[in-house]
C-alpha cells in the first residue's frame, strides 16, 4: 500500500469515527428522550382509559337502574308477587335491552329462574343460582363477568338490581359487553390500540414497534378474567428516529465523503513531496543520476528533498570522476594493450628490419636472399599488425544492438552448427558438443549478430581450455523473466583471481588471441543489459552463464 | 234424527265468542284481512278459508263424504270405473257452465299425480273416471282441495265455482275477492274481501296472530279465534346410507327436548306439545306417543354413538331466515342439545318444509294441515301405502314409521284476532269459512 | 236410482270401518274381548282407565264399570299394580272421525295397542226452563223458515228452504204428510228466511226472490213464481238474494217489524214481532250471546223475563193465531231448529 493510500485512510478513518461516534451519540439521546416521552404518554392513557371504564360502569349501573324502575318491571314483579304466569314476559328483557342500549339483560325470578334473557333468549328457564348466592346486591356495584353465550363467552361490565316480587325479589341483572369494540369506542390518543385477552391465553400477536402495557381484568372474587394490552405505537418514535438516523446517515455519509475528499486531498498534498522524492530515486535507481528532486517545502521533506539532491550531485560527480577514471584506466589499459600488442608484431618488424641492414651491409650476396625472408616476414608481421588493428577496429566499430525477439534455442543450435567441422577436426582431440536446451527458453530481445559472436567468442574459449578434447555444455534456460544461456567445458579451469580479472580487455590466459574476445562477450551482454557471470573450478571446468532479460 | 253428542260436544268446546248470535246477518260490506305470511299461490292451505274452487265431494264433519258439485256417485265392483253426476245450474266465476266437459281438465291434471293411467270421458252432466289400477280411495282424493274444480284464462288466474271469485291478485301482496251473486249455494253475505300479506299493521277488520311472543298490544275490543292444532313444527332428518348416525341422533335429541318451554313461552301456549304428526283431537291416539324428556339416557347415547359431541364440530339445524319464531325454536333446542353434550347450531335457511330431508342436516319445518282425512295427511307426509281414515290401528302403525325421521314438537293453533263488527256464522274448530262471515254496518 | 246408489255407496264406504254404535254394553264387551284376545289367557293385569274425551262423566263411569265386568268374563284378572304383571291401560279420547278407544297393554318393554273407534248414543236432552209460556211444535234437522197450523191446528204447515211438509196430529204427536218441493228460480239467500200465510185458496209462501202458491186439493201442491210479493198484511216484502225486507213507508231495508217498529241491528236484538195481546205488544229476541225472547210493550218497555232458548232464534212471525208468535229457534246443542208458539202468560 503506497504511502498516501496509508495516510488517505487513516485520515479517512479517523473522518468517519468522529462522524459514527457523534451520530451514534445523537440517536441514543434522541432514543432515550422519546422512550421517556413514550412511557409518560402511556401512564397517562392507561389513567384515561382507567376513568373511562369507571365512567362506562356508572353509566351501565344508571341503566340497569333505568331497567329496575320500569313499569314492565314493576308489571312482571306483581306478578310474580301473585305467582302468575311469567311467560308472557320472555321477551321482555330484550325490549327493554334494546330501549336501554344495553347487551347484557337477564330478569331472573326469585328461584333463580331466568324469566327472560336478552342475550340468549333461549334460556328461559335455566337457572342463574350466582344471583341468589348473593344476599346483598347494592354494595356489590359494577364487575366484571364473563357471560355464556350461544355462540361463545363474553366479557361484560355488569351489574345487579333487585325489585321486591312478594315474599321474594325479582333480579335485574345486565350491562354492557367489554368487547374489542368497547375499547375502541373509548376515546384514545392516536397510536394507541386498546385490546382484549381473554383468560385462558389466546397468543397476543403485538406489534414489534409498540410498548405494550398489561392491565389485568378483575371478577368479583378477584379471579383474572381477561388482560387488557394496551399498545403504544411507537411508530412516530420509530418514523422520527428513521428521520434522524436517515439524516445523520445522509449527514455523515455527506461528512465522511467530504472526510474522504479532505483527506485525500490532505494525503495527496502531504505525500506529494514524498512521492516526486521517490521518483527521483526511482530515477537515479534506473540511472538518470541527474534527477533533481523538487523542494516545495522547508519542512523535513523539504530538507530530504535538499539533501537527495545533494546526494545525488555527489553521486553524478563521482560518477562522473569514476568515468573519467575508468576512461583514463580504459585508455591507459588500452595503451599497455596495445603497446603489449604491437610490441610483438613489432619487435620482429625491428629484427628484421635490422637483419636487412645488416644484411645490406654485412653480405650483399645474401641479401636477396636475406630481403626475401626478411620482407616475407615484414609482410606475415605487419598482416598480424592489422589483424591486432582490425581487432581493435572491430572492437571501437561495435554498434548499439539492434533488438529483436531471438530464439535462443536456435542461436544455440547455429553456433554450435558453426563449431561441428572444428569440433571433429581430426588431429585434434574431439570435444563432445551437448546441446541442453531448455523447451521454454523462448525468445529475448537481442542483436542476433552481436549474440552470436558473442557465444561464438565463449565457444572458442571453451575449446581453447580444452586442449586434450573434453565436453561441451550448451545450456539454456529461463526463470524469472530472464534467460540463461550457459556454456561449460570441463577443461582445466579458472583460479578465482583469474575470474575476476576475466572480462578485462586484453587479459588473456591464452597464448594467442588478443584477449578482446571475452571483453566483446561483456560489451555485447552489457549493451543488451543482460549480466554475465562466470563459475570455475581448477581442474574442473568453467561455466559461463549470460543472462538476458526475457 | 239428532246427531250424535260428541260432535257438538267438540264443537262447543271451541266457543266463538266473538259471534253476536241474537243478530240477524246483514248483506254487503267488505272485510279487510290482514295475514304475515304470504300467500304464494291461491289454493294455500290456511285456517282462513275463503273458497274461491270447490271439489265434487267434501269431507263432512264426522269424516264421511257428501256431496259438493257432485250429487251423486257410483262405482263398479273394482273401483276402478267411477261415475259421478254433476250438481245441475251450478256456473263459473264467467258464466261458463259447469258440465262434464269445464271440469274435466282439472280434474284429469289432479288425479294423473296419483293414478297414471287415469282417463275421463264426459257427457253433459256425467263425469267417468277409469283407470286401470282400483282407486278405492278416490272419493278423498276428490275431497282434497289439490282436485278443486277450475279453469283458467289469460285475464283470470283462477276461475272457481265457489262463493268467491277473484278480483285481483298480486302473488304474496294482495288478494281481493268479491262475491259470486250466482253461487248455487247461494250468494255470501260480504261483498268483497281485501287480504293484505305481510303488512303486519293489524288494522284490518282480520288479522292473524302468529305463534310467538305478542309484539304488538291488540287494542280494545278484539276478539280472537284459535283453530284446534294444525300446524305441525317439527324437526327432521335425512336417513341415508351416508347418515348413519341419524337413528341415533334423532333418537338422542328426542330424549332431550323438553317441549313445555316451547309451547308455554315461545308459542305463548297457542299449541299444544306434540309428539305424533296428526294432533290428538284428529287420530285420538296422539296420546301414545307421549314421552317425557330423559337427559341422563340421551347423554348415554350421545357419548355412545359420539354424535355432534362438543368439540367434534356442530350438527346444523337451519331454520326459515325470516321467522322469527322457529329462529327461538331453533335457539331453545340447541340449548336443550347442549345438556346432554351435543352441539347443535341453528343456521338460518331458506324456506323448505317438504317433510323429505335430503341433506343430512337437521331441518326445522312447519307443516300444516289440510283437511281433517288423517289418512290423506299421513299420505302427505309421505305415507306410501294406502291408508284408510277408519281404520285407526293402521293409522296408528303408518305413523310410527313416519315417525323415525321426524320429531314433532309443537302443534300450533292458527289464532285470528276481529274487530267487533266482523261476525261469522257457524263453527268449525279446524276453519274459519269466510263465506259464513258478515260485517256490521 | 241415483239416490238410491248414493245411500248403497255411503253405506260401503262405512261398512269396513264400522264404528261401534250402539249401547254402552256392546261397547264394553267389544272392547273387552279384543283386549283379551291380546292377553295370554287366564292372565293377571293390572288396569287404568282414562277419559280424555268430553263423554259426560256418568257415562264413563257407567263404562267402566261394564268394561271391568266384560273383562273378568273373559278371564282376566284385575289386581293391583305390580312389575311383574302385565298393565292395561284404557283410553277414551276425540278424534275427527268420532270418540275412539285406545288399549294398551304394557308387559316390561314390549307393548301392543288395539284401537276401537265408537259412537256413543246421543244424551238426553236439557229442557230448558221456561217462564214465558212456549209450546213446541215440531223440531228437524233442515232450517225451519216458518209455520202455519191450519185446520183448527190440526194440520201444520212447515215452510222450509226447499219444500212445505204438511203435518196432521195424531193425538199429540204430528206425523208427516204429504211434502211439495219448491222450485226456486234463485238460490235461496244464506241464512234463509220465509214466510206462508194462509190464503184463500190455499197458501202462500214468500221468499226472497220467489213468491209460491200452494193448494191443498188435490194434492198438496206448490207454485212458485220469481218476485217479491208484499205480504204481512201488505206492508213488506223481501229483497231478492239478501235476507232483508223492506217496504214502500220506509226508505232504507229492515231485518223486522212489528206494530211500527222497524229493527236494525242493536238495541233490540234482531227479531221482534208483534203480539196482540192484552197484556203485551211485542215479542223480541235479545242481542245477547244466547238467545232469549222477552215481551215489551209498544213502547219498547220491557215487560216480562227474559226466556232463554237454546241457540238463536232464526225467526220469529206473529202467528195466524191471534196472541201467538212462531218461534224457530236452532238448537246448537242437539243442531235441530225447532219450532214453537209462544204465548203470554198474563200474570199481573
Amino acid at each position: 500500500m503506497s504511502f498516501r493510500a496509508k495516510v488517505f485512510l487513516s485520515i479517512a478513518a479517523t473522518a468517519v469515527l468522529s462522524v459514527w461516534i457523534v451520530a451514534a451519540v445523537v440517536s441514543t439521546l434522541v432514543t432515550r428522550s422519546f422512550e421517556r416521552r413514550d412511557a409518560q404518554r402511556t401512564a397517562s392513557l392507561v389513567n384515561q382509559f382507567q376513568r373511562e371504564f369507571y365512567r362506562r360502569g356508572v353509566e351501565v349501573a344508571r341503566r340497569i337502574d333505568a331497567v329496575a324502575d320500569s313499569d314492565s318491571i314493576q308489571r312482571l314483579a306483581l306478578n310474580l308477587a301473585g305467582h302468575a304466569d311469567t311467560s308472557p314476559y320472555f321477551s321482555e328483557a330484550q325490549t327493554l335491552a334494546q330501549e336501554q342500549s344495553l347487551d347484557f339483560l337477564e330478569l331472573v325470578g326469585p328461584d333463580a329462574t331466568i324469566i327472560s334473557s336478552a342475550e340468549w333468549p333461549a334460556r328461559f328457564g335455566y337457572k342463574e343460582d350466582w344471583l341468589t348466592a348473593t344476599p346483598d346486591w347494592k354494595s356489590q356495584g359494577v364487575f366484571l363477568k364473563k357471560e355464556d353465550l350461544a355462540d361463545g363467552e363474553a366479557l361484560g361490565l355488569i351489574t345487579v338490581r333487585t325489585v321486591k316480587a312478594g315474599e321474594g325479589l325479582l333480579y335485574v341483572a345486565g350491562g354492557r359487553r367489554l368487547d374489542q369494540e368497547f375499547l375502541d369506542s373509548l376515546p384514545g390518543a392516536e397510536g394507541m390500540r386498546v385490546r382484549l385477552y381473554r383468560v385462558p391465553g389466546e397468543a397476543a400477536p403485538v406489534d414489534s414497534d409498540a410498548t405494550v402495557t398489561t392491565l389485568p381484568l378483575r371478577g368479583r372474587d378477584n379471579q383474572l378474567l381477561a388482560t387488557l394490552l394496551i399498545e403504544n405505537s411507537r411508530a412516530d418514535l420509530v418514523a422520527l428516529k428513521k428521520y434522524i438516523q436517515g439524516t445523520a446517515a445522509i449527514v455523515g455519509a455527506a461528512g465522511v465523503l467530504l472526510g474522504l475528499l479532505l483527506s485525500f486531498w490532505t494525503a495527496s498534498r502531504v505525500t506529494r513531496p514524498l512521492r516526486s522524492l521517490a521518483s527521483s530515486v526511482r530515477e537515479v535507481a534506473v540511472g538518470n543520476w541527474d534527477t533533481r528532486a523538487t523542494i516545495s517545502s522547508s519542512d523535513e521533506i523539504g530538507q530530504l528533498a535538499r539533501d537527495f539532491n545533494g546526494m545525488t550531485e555527489q553521486l553524478v560527480e563521482q560518477r562522473d570522476r569514476m568515468i573519467q577514471a575508468e576512461r583514463v584506466a580504459a585508455w591507459r589499459e588500452l595503451a599497455r594493450r596495445l603497446a603489449h600488442e604491437l610490441k610483438n608484431p613489432l619487435f620482429p618488424l625491428q629484427i628484421t628490419i635490422e637483419n636487412l641492414q645488416r644484411a645490406r651491409d654485412a653480405s650483399p650476396e645474401q641479401f636477396d636472399e636475406v630481403f626475401r625472408e626478411s620482407t616475407s616476414t615484414l609482410l606475415t608481421e605487419l598482416g598480424h599488425l592489422k589483424t591486432i588493428i582490425g581487432r581493435f577496429s572491430d572492437f571501437a566499430k561495435m554498434p548499439a544492438p539492434q533488438l529483436e525477439p531471438v530464439n535462443v534455442n536456435q542461436i544455440a543450435r547455429e553456433v554450435i552448427q558453426l563449431f561441428e567441422a572444428q569440433l571433429q577436426a581430426p588431429g585434434r582431440p574431439a570435444v563432445k558438443a551437448t546441446l541442453q536446451l531448455a523447451a521454454d527458453a523462448g525468445e529475448a530481445p537481442a542483436d542476433p549478430e552481436q549474440l552470436r559472436r558473442a557465444l561464438h567468442n565463449l565457444v572458442l574459449n571453451a575449446l581453447d581450455a580444452m586442449p586434450h578434447g573434453g565436453e561441451l555444455v550448451f545450456r539454456t534456460s529461463r526463470h524469472d523473466n530472464k534467460v540463461a544461456i550457459e556454456i561449460s567445458d570441463d577443461g582445466e579451469g579458472l583460479t578465482p583471481e583469474e575470474c575476476d580479472r576475466l572480462f578485462t580487455p586484453y587479459y588473456t590466459t591464452k597464448q594467442h588471441g588478443t584477449g578482446l574476445g571475452l571483453a566483446i562477450v561483456q560489451s555485447v551482454v552489457s549493451d543488451h543489459k543482460g549480466t554475465i557471470t562466470v563459475h570455475s573450478e581448477l581442474g574442473k571446468g568453467t561455466t559461463f552463464r549470460i543472462e538476458l532479460k526475457a | 234424527m239428532k246427531l250424535p253428542v260428541w260432535a257438538w260436544l267438540a264443537l262447543s268446546s271451541v266457543a266463538i265468542p266473538l259471534a253476536n248470535a241474537a243478530t240477524r246477518p246483514h248483506y254487503g260490506g267488505s272485510l279487510t284481512v290482514e295475514l304475515s305470511s304470504a300467500w304464494t299461490t291461491l289454493n294455500e292451505s290456511s285456517a282462513l278459508s275463503i273458497p274461491i274452487t270447490e271439489t265434487l265431494v267434501r269431507l263432512n264433519a264426522r269424516g264421511g263424504i257428501g256431496p259438493a258439485l257432485a250429487v251423486a256417485w257410483q262405482h263398479d265392483a273394482d273401483f276402478k270405473r267411477w261415475r259421478f253426476s254433476l250438481r245441475p245450474k251450478v256456473t263459473f266465476h264467467d258464466g261458463e257452465p259447469l258440465n262434464g266437459a269445464s271440469a274435466a281438465p282439472s280434474l284429469l291434471a289432479a288425479l294423473k299425480k296419483k293414478y297414471g293411467d287415469v282417463s275421463i270421458q264426459t257427457g253433459g252432466q256425467a263425469i267417468v273416471i277409469q283407470s286401470s289400477e282400483a282407486m278405492p280411495d278416490l272419493l278423498a282424493d276428490l275431497g282434497a282441495p289439490r282436485a278443486a274444480v277450475f279453469r283458467q284464462s289469460e285475464a283470470n288466474p283462477l276461475i272457481g265455482t265457489g262463493p268467491f271469485r277473484v278480483i285481483a291478485w298480486e302473488p304474496g301482496r294482495r288478494l281481493v275477492v268479491a262475491a259470486f251473486d250466482d253461487y248455487w249455494g247461494s250468494r255470501p253475505y260480504l261483498d268483497s274481501i281485501a287480504i293484505e300479506f305481510g303488512s303486519g299493521h293489524a288494522r284490518a277488520d282480520i288479522f292473524d296472530i302468529p305463534a310467538g311472543p305478542a309484539r304488538r298490544i291488540l287494542p280494545e275490543g278484539i276478539a280472537t279465534w284459535s283453530s284446534s292444532p294444525r300446524t305441525l313444527v317439527a324437526i327432521t332428518v335425512a336417513i341415508t346410507a351416508v347418515n348413519a348416525q341419524a337413528p341415533g341422533l334423532l333418537q338422542a335429541l328426542a330424549l332431550v327436548i323438553d317441549r313445555a318451554p316451547i309451547v308455554n313461552v315461545l308459542a305463548q301456549r297457542k299449541g299444544e306439545a306434540a309428539f305424533s304428526l296428526l294432533p290428538q283431537w284428529l287420530s285420538g291416539y296422539a296420546f301414545l306417543f307421549q314421552s317425557a324428556p330423559d337427559v341422563p339416557r340421551a347423554k348415554q347415547l350421545v357419548t355412545q354413538l359420539q354424535i355432534g359431541q362438543l368439540g367434534l364440530g356442530p350438527i346444523s339445524l337451519s331454520y326459515p331466515a325470516n321467522d322469527a319464531f322457529l329462529r327461538s325454536v331453533a335457539e331453545r333446542i340447541a340449548l336443550n342439545a347442549r345438556d346432554a353434550g351435543m352441539a347443535i347450531q341453528p343456521t338460518p335457511g331458506p324456506l323448505n318444509n317438504a317433510l323429505n330431508n335430503p341433506g343430512g342436516t337437521l331441518r326445522l319445518v312447519e307443516w300444516q294441515l289440510e283437511s281433517t282425512d288423517a289418512a290423506a295427511e299421513l299420505q302427505r307426509f309421505g305415507e306410501p301405502t294406502q291408508l284408510d281414515s277408519s281404520k285407526p290401528e293402521a293409522l296408528y302403525q303408518a305413523e310410527r314409521s313416519l315417525l323415525d325421521h321426524v320429531i314433532p314438537l309443537v302443534h300450533l293453533r292458527e289464532t285470528f284476532g276481529f274487530t267487533p263488527r266482523v261476525h261469522i256464522q257457524g263453527s268449525d274448530p279446524f276453519a274459519l269459512h269466510l263465506e259464513d262471515a258478515w260485517v256490521q254496518h | 236410482m241415483l239416490r238410491v246408489a248414493f245411500a248403497l255407496l255411503f253405506g260401503l264406504v262405512t261398512a269396513t270401518a264400522q264404528p261401534v254404535t250402539g249401547a254402552v254394553t256392546e261397547t264394553a264387551a267389544q272392547l273387552a274381548s279384543r283386549t283379551s284376545s291380546l292377553l295370554p289367557r287366564h292372565a293377571t293385569v293390572s288396569l287404568d282407565l282414562q277419559n280424555l274425551s268430553a263423554l259426560p262423566a256418568a257415562e264413563w263411569s257407567t263404562f267402566r264399570s261394564l268394561f271391568e265386568a266384560e273383562l273378568r268374563k273373559a278371564g282376566i284378572e284385575i289386581a293391583a299394580p305390580s312389575p311383574a304383571e302385565p298393565r292395561v291401560r284404557i283410553t277414551l279420547s276425540d278424534s275427527a272421525r268420532g270418540l275412539l278407544f285406545v288399549a294398551e297393554i304394557t308387559s316390561g318393554d314390549s307393548r301392543q295397542v288395539a284401537m276401537l273407534p265408537w259412537s256413543p248414543p246421543p244424551s238426553a236432552e236439557e229442557k230448558p226452563r221456561v217462564t214465558l209460556t212456549k209450546k213446541p211444535l215440531w223440531a228437524q234437522e233442515e232450517p225451519i223458515l216458518d209455520v202455519l197450523l191450519l185446520d183448527s191446528n190440526t194440520q201444520m204447515l212447515v215452510l222450509n228452504a226447499s219444500k212445505v211438509a204438511s203435518f196432521r196430529l195424531s193425538g199429540d204427536k204430528w206425523t208427516g204428510g204429504a211434502t211439495a218441493s219448491l222450485v226456486l228460480p234463485r238460490p235461496i239467500p244464506r241464512d234463509p228466511r220465509g214466510r206462508i200465510e194462509s190464503a184463500p185458496d190455499g197458501f202462500r209462501t214468500y221468499l226472497p226472490g220467489t213468491t209460491c202458491t200452494g193448494v191443498f186439493e188435490p194434492d198438496l201442491k206448490v207454485t212458485c213464481a220469481p218476485g217479491n210479493e208484499t205480504w204481512l198484511e201488505g206492508h213488506v216484502r223481501w229483497v231478492t238474494d239478501r235476507n232483508m225486507l223492506e217496504s214502500d213507508t220506509v226508505k232504507a231495508p229492515f231485518y223486522t217489524t212489528a206494530h211500527g217498529l222497524f229493527g236494525g241491528a242493536d238495541g233490540w236484538g234482531s227479531d221482534i214481532a208483534p203480539i196482540d195481546d192484552a197484556c203485551g205488544g211485542i215479542i223480541a229476541s235479545s242481542a245477547t250471546n244466547n238467545d232469549s225472547v222477552r215481551a215489551y210493550t209498544t213502547q219498547a218497555v220491557a215487560e216480562s223475563d227474559a226466556l232463554p232458548l237454546p241457540g238463536p232464534v232464526t225467526a220469529l212471525w206473529p202467528a195466524e193465531t191471534h196472541g201467538q208468535v212462531t218461534l224457530v229457534v236452532h238448537n246448537l246443542q242437539t243442531g235441530e231448529y225447532e219450532a214453537s208458539r209462544l204465548g203470554l202468560a198474563c200474570s199481573q
